[in-house]
């Protein structure tokens, strides 16, 4: 038997043991992804943010973070949150400007991510005309809404004679009856800011 | 001792397959290997778009269709499973019955400032 036909044989063999032993030992674990950390994480954020939107008070806006965060850790098996930071969670009216914003850094196993949500209505500019038809008096305000996320997909406005369109860009106009005193603007994620109107003193 | 062809022959061959075997025991050393559930990272990718929370509270299946589709690949396919997950009732169901095994889950904390928990089994996969 010559020299090469013995390596031959030998390397066979070597093969099936290689082969053998890449699949018998190798264990596969699914890990869970950072994706769905943030993305649960924003849901929590944008919640928190909505939810103090409506009641205005700060430690209530807390503890609903904590109810959210103990939830999700409940149901999901992978997402733990270490600690978390409030950078910023403001809720503010006026005349001309109203805003609502949540900021929170969360420190997961794999780093930190910073949440935020925002929405921000400033009036630009304000006109008075009344409508033919009723007689009824309106205010027209060009308004600017941002987000975090840039321009809001949609915006509407509370109660029903309230009326949002829009312009372009981040501009919209807002409409509304001038004996109204708050003019609540809902962005497309539920977080509401309410500007308050002329006849609010 | 003599040095033929068929010896230099030998010994290349047994150096490529003792080669290969090392290889093949460094590479399985550690014993595990850590990837991601495709099907976990798309759903983890359309979290990060609030059009999706506002499908899943609103149960508008078009909505979820919509953003699903604009996500994955043209020439895949998914199933979902909505959950009420207080009292684990099926919301809704949607896609093709075929991908319908192995789904993944989360579970969203509430939307729209109220603590409502949902459970979402999904999974995405080749179309047909």
């Amino acid at each position: 038997m010559s020299y090469s036909v013995i390596a031959l044989m030998i390397s066979l063999i070597l093969i099936a043991i290689a082969v053998t032993v890449q699949e018998s030992f190798v264990e596969r674990f699914y890990t869970w992804p950072t994706e769905v950390d943030k993305g649960l994480l924003d849901t929590i954020t944008v919640n928190v943010a909505s939810y103090l939107s409506r009641v205005k008070d700060l430690e209530m806006a807390k503890v609903f973070l904590l109810k959210n965060l103990k939830v999700t850790e409940r149901y999901n098996r992978g997402f733990r949150v270490l600690n978390y930071s409030i950078i910023n969670m403001t809720v503010y009216s006026s005349q001309n400007i109203a805003l609502v914003n949540v900021t929170i850094v969360y420190n997961l196993l794999w780093g930190c991510y910073c949440s935020s949500a925002l929405l921000l209505v400033k009036v630009l500019n304000i006109t008075e005309f009344s409508d033919p038809l009723t007689g009824e008096v309106f205010y027209k305000a060009i308004i600017i809404c941002s987000t975090d996320r840039g321009k809001p997909k949609f915006v509407k406005g509370y109660p029903t004679s309230v009326t949002v369109n829009y312009l372009y860009n981040n501009i919209w106009v807002l409409t509304y009856p001038t004996s109204l005193k708050l003019a609540i603007i809902e962005d497309w994620r539920g977080i509401r800011v309410e500007l308050k109107t002329e006849s609010s003193g | 001792m003599n040095f033929t062809l068929d010896s230099y022959v030998a010994t290349l061959i047994l150096v490529v397959s003792l080669t290969y075997f090392a290889h093949s025991v460094l590479v399985s050393l550690p014993r595990d290997r850590h990837c991601y559930d495709d099907s976990l990272v798309v759903l983890g990718r359309l979290l990060r778009h609030y059009d999706f929370q506002i499908a899943i509270y609103t149960n508008n299946l078009a909505l979820i269709d919509a953003v699903v589709y604009s996500t994955i690949n043209a020439h895949h396919d998914y199933y979902i499973t909505i959950v009420d997950t207080e009292t684990k009732t099926i919301v809704s169901e949607h896609g093709t019955l075929k991908l319908s095994s192995y789904l993944v889950s989360v579970t969203l904390p509430g939307w729209n400032g109220a603590l409502k928990p949902r459970t979402l089994c999904f999974r995405v996969g080749v179309r047909g």
